[in-house]
């Protein structure tokens, strides 16, 4: 008796001392203005630091703010910079809007700017979006911000875009420099008061906004990664906006609502064609291509909630359907049991079922396949090295300048760091290079699309679907962003009824 | 077999107690302080206390099961310490032990013959085992049909009959019995009682007899010794303790034996 | 004094074992350790060589494994953790509060284990308290079903059902005590049910006993008795929940991942994913520390449980004696075989995407998987894949689980404990690196852990049984230590670890699933019940029966080993 009574005892203790290692819970509502829920699907991984993959969580909660924004459609677009000049290929001047503070009180002046680029240039590593090109920003008065690179950049506007480069105050980088905190440092309309590990955060309206206040008094995000947890928060009325939502919970969501952006990402086949490997034949690879149903692929698996891959580049990019012009493809082979592996990764829950579909359609056409699903950072080693004859993956084209030339150029160029299909073409090198010098958006549209069809034609990559970006709210909610970028969600117009 | 088989001499046995507080010094408890006994052959020994005298210590440190904290143990002049199965095999061979709880101290998954059989291979006893089984069961009086029977189905005498045929089969020069009889009804008490008697005198061997039952004592042994406390309170033969008790302690233990009114015992 | 001196050298040498073989990790896996951490601090960066220049020299990497762990063991001696190679931030802090959360939420779960434990044990003792004929295979059947149910689908459809459709729990999250209630249920459940099996065998032992018999003739109230039977039985339970609270410390990570709790087990994968290797060494020295810990408590608990009685030799061992049912098994067996043998007869492999998800019919009497694929087809013939690796992964950890158990006198604390308290994810992880992808390295990864929990098992029934009044006479009969093994140890032990193991079959199977996302375990597309399982659990509420079909093979499984036989002539 006195063991159960010392047993319950010691429970109870541990129960009630270990309640203090709970986050806090959400703060209650604050008089009449209701706060904003969301769940999210990616956790902070490095304390909310913009340097790493965490700048993207940070601008779509409506913390910090980069120099320019870009359009649907690729357009620099104002945000903190007001206007600019392009001086000459090398350089570009931009002013900046007057009246903005940070969070902190501070004003918003040129020399932080030009010094919050300067930390960007120092970390290590470097932003994509920076990776390529030497910057170097100055502040030549107040409200003037001049950037200069090495070399000739015809998309360095566009780079400023990126979360990456989003400015932050002073005390941002007094701590760690390499690890800026945004915690009452961004420009906003919401204040970063709080992040509690990987399990939430809370934002508070900021008045002094230049945008004008918010409509909501604050948001209280908890990070939900499990796609069936996010959705149940949702339908549980725990949450008011999710982002990602998978599509094998979109029946359920029923009364929600349901925002979809067309990204431009998109799900191919990558087929090896290094030399001594079965896809260095093109005819096999016109196979796998004739083999592949991406409609069914896109009816069953994706539930028709994503866009038949058409090519490369997908709907979010409304030049590429419109410019796009046929080109006659290789003809088929007959594979006759030639044995090949496809690997793809489980982050995404739709790619091993497209696997599965794909596995079928190759082996009904004659192919012996081995199906390789692992989580991706189990994969990548192999990946990169060229193990696999046929990878299938769901990879974003406009990565950080909103340019598809860097993309080709990464992604099936003989030096390009993420070449999963080994393509080496010397030719197409050259003319990649040379669409990476021209100015004119509309030319490089151009170039892209023709690289494009060249890929497609040679079947080197098989576009299956585009994506979408799939956001659940409540019907209380309105205007949340549709940016297919993915760097905005939460704005100072998004409203609870 | 003549002369001193087991003699103990200044044994004594210490335990430590559980703290009374978190901070208390352990205090240690002297069970068994200064004893001595000792063994000749054909003798017949009883050790008698109340509960918590010491007796079971007595046992244990007379099987080598634990190690005295003081004094020491010989048979045959050899000393004797508790150790592995290997280095004590020759001390098992001559004495051996009749445990209390005929329940227990049988496996029961074996059959009458495999327990009385466990001995005689453990100690590498020459002959031939099956036909000493059936000598012991006999010796023990009890059917040697018996041999494939579990002790499941055995009555509690039997069962402690087969303990004592186990313990007899390695043919020791010293049985020590622990307080055999005790859960045991009562006219199965004078039954076995009487056959460790016999036994004892049959085969030469040995009987050392723990126990709280005076009456028992008595009647299956010659000599006898009361402890108290963990000490010698009293040695002597058996008619001259129970009938001229010369210490409290004795007198305490003989006074609490019931006696029944002759009557009720018809 | 020299015994807990010598127990303490074999736990730091175990620590700096494991701190070598973490600080290996990234040459065992090829996998660049630069490369790792930027793919975890920017996943869609491309590692291109300036990029993992920077890393490196951000970071100061160790250029071989025994320097990496030699500093890091230094650091540790004084208390210095190191700082995350991902964020920078000290471990220390970082592992401290996953700590916090894994030890909540592993308590609770061995709350609700030991309540339903002792909801399906109660009826048991309460009869043998009363009317002394044992009926044990009603909870028998339920403490197995029960203990087979797998984590990840109890969590889906908790989530489903008690926090969506009925609102009285939070979904996920971790922002004060109601969180805890539904990660807690889905980890509590099924290992209730395997400490209930365990105490079911345990209190039909009791009840046997004599002093059962002689409380109840003495007139003892019927509730006083059967907590008593209760209490002895429960001797062998004690240590379990000891070890299952360090094995939940670590090893809940589906339901981590779930449920969005910052626990322990998911901080250790995503940095070994990563290659965080200081978070890594932080929460294998947390969980090698707790292990230690709850192995010695669960020790010292099950001694002080048996009482005066177990160091003095008094404990009675009776004979268990059932009747044999066999009807009950032979349906089930029937029925188990019915369904694999008509799922074989078809094709498991055909994908029809316009047939996905599809109802039960004609055609699919169980439905179709989620590219159309029969689910009877795929039960049918994942079946002997499933049951074949689980049982062969069962039988070696059992074999090594007796070896293990009955070696030694007395019970001790040792590297069993240790072992046991890593999560199961880090062990596949580093055999995944050594031994590459594929079936054998998943059934190596499952048989490293899983004969922990037998080990322990078998050192208690040894104890109980070295304390019983039979194993004293064999010794002065003067048996030896191997006579005793033989005659008396292993037939003690091995019925009761045996059924143990059975039961542990379905639980077996599922752990192999679960590293199935490391490339360990089948291929992708064969048929086998954990990867059906995992494919299937995202549609639950829009095919269940895609997912109920290997849970109920899985089930019947483990009620079929509810009826083996425990005694062993």
């Amino acid at each position: 008796m006195k063991q159960l009574l010392a047993a319950t005892t010691l429970t109870a203790l541990i129960l009630g001392g270990t309640t203090g290692c709970f986050a806090e819970p959400a703060p209650a509502d604050g008089g009449d203005q209701r706060r904003l829920r969301v769940g999210l699907a990616f956790a902070p991984n490095a304390r909310m630091s913009p340097f790493t993959d965490d700048a993207s969580l940070v601008t779509q909660l409506g913390v910090t703010e980069t120099l320019v924004n870009l359009d649907p459609d690729g357009t620099v677009t104002p945000a903190l910079a007001e206007r600019w000049t392009v001086t000459n290929p090398s350089t570009v001047r931009l002013t900046l809007r007057s009246g903005v503070t940070f969070h902190d009180g501070t004003a918003l002046t040129a020399q932080h700017a030009a010094a919050a680029l300067q930390h960007a240039t120092r970390a290590r590593p470097v932003p994509k979006a920076l990776a390529q090109i030497r910057l170097t920003a100055t502040a030549t008065d107040d409200r003037t911000v001049e950037l200069r690179t090495a070399a000739p950049d015809p998309v360095l506007l566009h780079r400023l875009a990126t979360p990456q480069l989003a400015i932050l105050a002073p005390r941002a980088y007094q701590s760690d420099p390499a690890g800026p905190d945004p915690i009452g440092a961004g420009t906003g309309p919401f204040r970063l008061t709080a992040v509690r590990g990987t399990s939430g955060a809370t934002l508070q309206r900021f008045d002094a906004y230049w945008g004008g206040a918010a409509r909501v008094a604050g948001v209280d995000v908890r990070f939900l990664p499990d796609g069936a947890a996010r959705a149940g928060a949702l339908r549980a009325g725990e949450v008011d906006v999710i982002n990602a939502v998978p599509v094998a919970q979109l029946p359920h969501l029923g009364d929600h609502r349901l925002v979809e952006v067309p990204l431009p990402r998109t799900v191919g086949l990558h087929l090896n064609s290094t030399a001594g490997r079965p896809f260095a034949d093109p005819r096999l690879r016109a196979a796998v291509r004739a083999a592949a149903d991406p409609a069914a692929i896109v009816a069953s698996v994706y539930e028709g909630r994503v866009d038949v891959g058409a090519g490369l580049f997908g709907p979010a990019s409304a030049w590429a359907a419109s410019g796009r012009t046929g080109r006659p493809a290789t003809a088929a082979a007959v594979p006759a049991g030639t044995r090949i592996t496809l690997a793809t990764y489980t982050d995404r829950p739709e790619l091993p079922e497209a696997a599965s579909a794909l596995t079928a359609a190759l082996t009904g056409r004659g192919f012996a396949v081995r199906t390789v699903v692992r989580e991706y950072t189990a994969l990548e080693p192999d990946l990169l090295a060229g193990r696999f004859d046929a990878v299938l993956l769901t990879r974003s084209y406009l990565l950080d300048t909103g340019d598809p030339i860097a993309f080709l150029a990464s992604d099936f160029g003989c030096a390009g760091s993420y070449n999963l299909a080994r393509f080496c073409d010397r030719a197409f090198d050259t003319r990649v290079t040379r669409a990476g010098e021209l100015t004119e958006p509309a030319a490089r549209q151009n170039a892209a699309l023709q690289l494009e069809a060249d890929l497609i034609g040679r079947a080197v990559v098989v576009p299956l679907a585009h994506e979408r970006a799939r956001i659940g709210t409540t019907t209380d909610v309105t205007d949340v962003a549709r940016d297919p970028y993915e760097r905005t969600l939460v704005t100072a117009r998004t409203a609870l009824r | 077999m003549t002369g001193i088989l087991l003699a103990a001499t200044g044994l004594t046995r210490r335990y430590p107690q559980p703290r009374p507080g978190p901070l208390a010094r352990r205090p240690v408890r002297t069970v068994l302080d200064d004893v001595d006994l000792t063994v000749s052959a054909g003798d017949r020994v009883g050790v008698v206390g109340a509960s918590g005298a010491g007796k079971s210590t007595l046992l244990r440190l007379l099987l080598a099961v634990e190690a005295p904290d003081a004094g020491e143990l010989r048979f045959r002049g050899r000393p004797v310490h508790p150790g592995p199965a290997g280095r004590l095999r020759w001390f098992r061979r001559q004495v051996q032990y009749v445990p209390q709880d005929p329940y227990g101290s049988l496996s029961p998954r074996l059959t009458v013959a495999d327990i009385i059989r466990e001995p005689l291979t453990c100690l590498a006893v020459p002959g031939d085992h099956d036909s000493r089984v059936d000598e012991v069961l006999t010796a023990v009086r009890l059917d040697t049909a018996l041999r494939t029977r579990r002790p499941g189905e055995l009555s509690g005498g039997q069962r402690q009959r087969v303990a004592i045929a186990r313990a007899l089969a390695p043919a020791p020069a010293v049985l020590v019995a622990d307080e055999p009889v005790s859960a045991l009804d009562p006219p199965v008490r004078v039954a076995v009682l009487d056959l460790l008697r016999d036994l004892s005198t049959a085969t030469g061997a040995a009987l050392v007899l723990v126990a709280h039952d005076l009456p028992a004592v008595r009647r299956a042994c010659a000599r006898a010794m009361v402890l108290h406390d963990g000490r010698v309170a009293e040695a002597g033969g058996v008619r001259q303790i129970f009938d001229e008790p010369r210490t409290a302690a004795t007198r305490a233990l003989l006074a609490a034996v019931p006696r029944l009114p002759v009557a009720a015992a018809r | 004094m020299l015994g807990t001196l010598g127990r303490a050298g074999a736990l730091a040498g175990t620590a700096a074992g494991l701190a070598l073989v973490v600080a290996a990790l990234p040459w065992l896996r090829g996998d660049d350790p630069a490369r790792s951490v930027l793919r975890a601090r920017l996943s869609e960066r491309e590692p291109d060589r300036a990029a993992l220049d920077a890393v490196r020299a951000e970071l100061d990497l160790p250029a071989h494994p025994a320097a990496g762990a030699a500093d890091w063991l230094l650091g540790a001696a004084t208390g210095d953790l190191g700082r995350s190679w991902v964020d920078g931030t000290p471990v220390r802090a970082t592992v401290a509060a996953a700590a916090g959360a894994s030890v909540t939420l592993a308590a609770a779960a061995c709350v609700v284990a030991v309540l339903t434990a002792l909801l399906l044990v109660a009826p048991v003792a309460w009869n043998a308290a009363g009317t002394g004929r044992r009926w044990s295979s009603g909870p028998r059947v339920m403490a197995a079903g029960t203990a087979a149910l797998p984590e990840f689908v109890l969590a889906a459809v908790l989530l489903t059902l008690v926090a969506v459709r009925w609102r009285l729990a939070p979904a996920a999250g971790w922002f004060g005590p109601s969180y805890v209630v539904l990660p807690a249920l889905a980890l509590g459940v099924p290992t209730g049910g395997m400490l209930a099996r365990l105490v079911v065998t345990a209190v039909d032992t009791t009840a046997a006993e004599a002093w059962v018999r002689t409380w109840r003739t003495a007139g003892c109230p019927r509730a006083t008795l059967a907590v008593a039977v209760a209490r002895r039985a429960g001797t062998v339970v004690v240590p379990q929940v000891a070890i299952l609270f360090v094995g939940l410390l670590g090893g809940a990570v589906a339901v981590e991942e779930l449920f969005a709790v910052p626990g322990v087990g998911r901080l250790a994968l995503r940095a070994a994913l990563a290659q965080d290797l200081p978070v890594v060494q932080g929460c294998v020295l947390l969980l090698i520390l707790a292990g230690a810990v709850m192995g010695a408590a669960g020790v010292a608990a099950h001694r002080g449980l048996l009482g005066p009685a177990g160091a003095a030799g008094l404990v009675p061992a009776a004979p268990v004696r059932r009747p044999r049912r066999w009807r009950i098994p032979l349906a089930v067996g029937t029925l188990l075989a019915g369904a694999v043998t008509t799922g074989l007869l078809r094709d498991p492999d055909r994908v029809r995407l316009d047939r996905r998800l599809g109802d039960p019919s004609w055609a699919h009497p169980l439905g179709t998987d989620p590219v159309g694929r029969d689910v009877l087809a795929q039960f049918g013939n994942g079946a002997l894949l499933t049951i074949g690796t689980a049982a062969a992964v069962t039988a070696l950890a059992l074999l090594v689980g007796l070896a293990v158990g009955l070696r030694g006198t007395r019970a001790r604390a040792g590297g069993a404990d240790v072992l046991n308290a890593l999560p199961p994810v880090l062990v596949g992880l580093v055999i995944a690196a050594v031994l590459g992808p594929g079936l054998l390295p998943a059934a190596t990864a499952a048989a490293l852990v899983a004969w922990v929990p037998l080990a322990v098992h078998t050192r208690n029934l040894a104890d109980e049984t070295r304390a019983g009044g039979h194993h004293q006479a064999a010794v002065l009969a003067g048996a030896g230590t191997r006579w005793i093994l033989r005659r008396h140890l292993v037939p003690a032990v091995a019925g009761p670890v045996v059924v143990h193991a059975l039961t542990r079959i379905p639980g077996t199977a599922l752990a192999i699933a679960a590293l199935g996302f490391l490339g360990l375990g089948a291929g992708h597309d064969t048929a086998e019940w954990g990867t059906q399982l995992a494919a299937a659990v995202d549609y639950l509420e829009r095919a269940p029966t895609a997912v109920a079909a290997p849970v109920a093979g899985l089930t019947l499984l483990g009620v079929l080993a509810a009826y083996a036989p425990e005694d062993v002539r």
